[in-house]
């Protein structure tokens, strides 16, 4: 994936957009928008910047997950099997990026208890185990985008397939600068940025 | 440079995902296996009976210190799977290494206070020595595996560990036997100037942790949160006064015939000594400041994660 950091104006659409499509608990938000500020006035900057599992390719998750819960597919994707986590979050501390979170159980928005939707999208969730962003793969298998990128107004956000140098992403990085969040970690992340 | 500065203020506070029942399982597994490994020493060094006591605190500390762990779990009832990738995970090898020690150390205290020969006892002796060091220094490197916290990443935090986890285990154990009157009071002198070193050793190489804690600016926090904010308190207060300063000078007095021998004075060294230990450990984890992402030369909180870099 390819973000546009000049193009993204920080609207959180997307954050919202992947809350409505997995319809996760509340304070779990797989797709984020943070923001910062710096200088002073009147030479200040602001910028927003979207995260989301950044799909690393030498994943700092995997080696210190101990039931195996945590795989990664042939294409790339990380993900985490439900049945095998014990809820230890050794892969929510060894994450750089903060993706990953833990579901503490049944929690919904209001006092009034879940809505009709949050029970429809309580299924695809289970309490006592770590979840995150898993790149919406039963979109993707579809045909569809992730509902991030189908979903960013300034079109600031692009998906594909990095491995393929012709690919809109590939091209993307190498005409633009597209950098690595934190590449010190050595993770490798399959999210690059293009500079604001 | 306001993020060195926000860093410098002790603000920024450390990860909040693991807590209370974690630090608690690293104290009293710590304490257990560093009471054992000194039993192990008494019975090479010929003290039989401060060896017993000794090696029975061992699995009857870290045995049940693991019921933290486990409590600690999303899911409790899977933990029988955290042994699964012992070529990867340092949770895994600690399964490991836990039941190893248990099962050598439990072997050993029940030779010791069934009358086994003394054959039996040594080589029992050096296989849960190896497994009660290991037992103290693996936590050192679960930490260290974490990469995004340099407070952890340190080579001296194994360190660190077991210096402390020896200390505590022979203050536990000097507080069973002169509580008991299980011990010949010459080993128990014996022991309070091995901890004697042990304190001063550990005083050393806290402050070698602190002094190195200035690489990046998530160390800087992490070191800053501990000395001057809201950890400081139980810093200087807990982990300095309580655990090396009183338990050092208390001790000293005893060694050198100032004070009388007295159950009192053991139990003031030793549990001030231990709340100073198990503070050590809170601090540890609570003082574990994530790097924040930088972008464009911007620094930016992680989700989920306490107090925002860009204040």
């Amino acid at each position: 994936m390819v973000i546009d950091l000049k193009r993204c104006v920080g609207c959180y659409g997307c954050q919202v957009a992947c809350k409505a499509e997995h319809v996760t608990q509340p304070g779990i938000m797989w797709a984020r928008v943070l923001k910062s500020e710096t200088g002073t006035f009147p030479n200040v900057r602001r910028l927003s910047l979207p995260v989301l599992c950044m799909q690393c390719r030498e994943p700092a998750c995997l080696p210190v997950c101990p039931t195996g819960a945590t795989v990664q597919r042939e294409d790339g994707v990380v993900k985490v099997d439900r049945a095998l986590c014990i809820g230890c979050r050794y892969c929510m501390q060894a994450c750089p990026y903060g993706a990953r979170y833990f579901n503490d159980g049944d929690r919904a928005y209001f006092d009034t208890g879940p809505t009709p939707y949050e029970r429809a999208g309580a299924g695809a969730h289970e309490g006592g185990v770590v979840e995150k962003c898993d790149f919406c793969v039963e979109r993707v298998e579809r045909g569809l985008e992730p509902a991030c990128v189908a979903n960013c107004m300034t079109r600031a956000r692009v998906f594909g397939d990095l491995a393929d140098p012709e690919s809109e992403v590939s091209r993307l990085v190498r005409a633009k600068g597209g950098f690595q969040l934190n590449p010190e970690f050595g993770t490798d992340p399959c999210v690059y940025y293009l500079p604001p | 440079m306001r993020d060195v500065a926000v860093a410098r203020s002790g603000a920024v506070r450390g990860q909040a995902t693991w807590g209370g029942l974690v630090a608690a399982y690293l104290f009293v597994s710590g304490t257990g296996a560093g009471a054992y490994a000194t039993g192990a020493a008494a019975e090479w060094l010929g003290a039989p009976r401060l060896a017993a006591v000794a090696v029975v605190l061992g699995p009857l500390l870290v045995g049940p210190a693991t019921i933290f762990l486990i409590g600690d779990l999303g899911r409790p009832a899977g933990f029988l799977r955290a042994g699964r990738r012992p070529g990867t995970s340092w949770i895994s090898r600690g399964v490991v290494i836990l039941s190893a020690f248990l099962l050598t150390s439990a072997l050993h205290a029940g030779c010791a206070l069934l009358g086994g020969p003394a054959a039996a006892r040594l080589a029992l002796a050096v296989a849960g020595g190896v497994m009660a060091l290991l037992t103290m220094v693996y936590t050192g490197l679960l930490l260290g595996a974490v990469r995004p916290i340099p407070f952890w990443t340190t080579p001296v935090l194994p360190v660190l560990f077991t210096v402390s986890a020896l200390s505590a285990g022979i203050m536990v154990v000097d507080l069973v036997a002169t509580l008991g009157g299980l011990a010949p009071p010459p080993a128990l002198a014996a022991l309070r100037r091995a901890d004697l070193a042990l304190l001063a050793l550990e005083a050393g190489v806290i402050a070698l942790y602190l002094a190195l804690g200035h690489a990046t600016v998530a160390a800087r926090a992490a070191t800053a949160l501990v000395t001057r904010g809201v950890l400081a308190r139980r810093f200087w207060g807990g982990v300095v006064g309580a655990g090396l300063v009183a338990p050092f000078v208390v001790q000293l007095l005893e060694v050198s015939g100032a004070l009388p021998a007295a159950a009192a004075w053991t139990a003031l060294s030793s549990g001030a000594g231990l709340t100073g230990g198990f503070l050590l450990r809170q601090i540890v984890i609570a003082g574990g400041v994530k790097s924040p992402l930088n972008a464009a030369g911007m620094l930016f909180t992680l989700p989920g994660h306490p107090r925002a870099w860009q204040a």
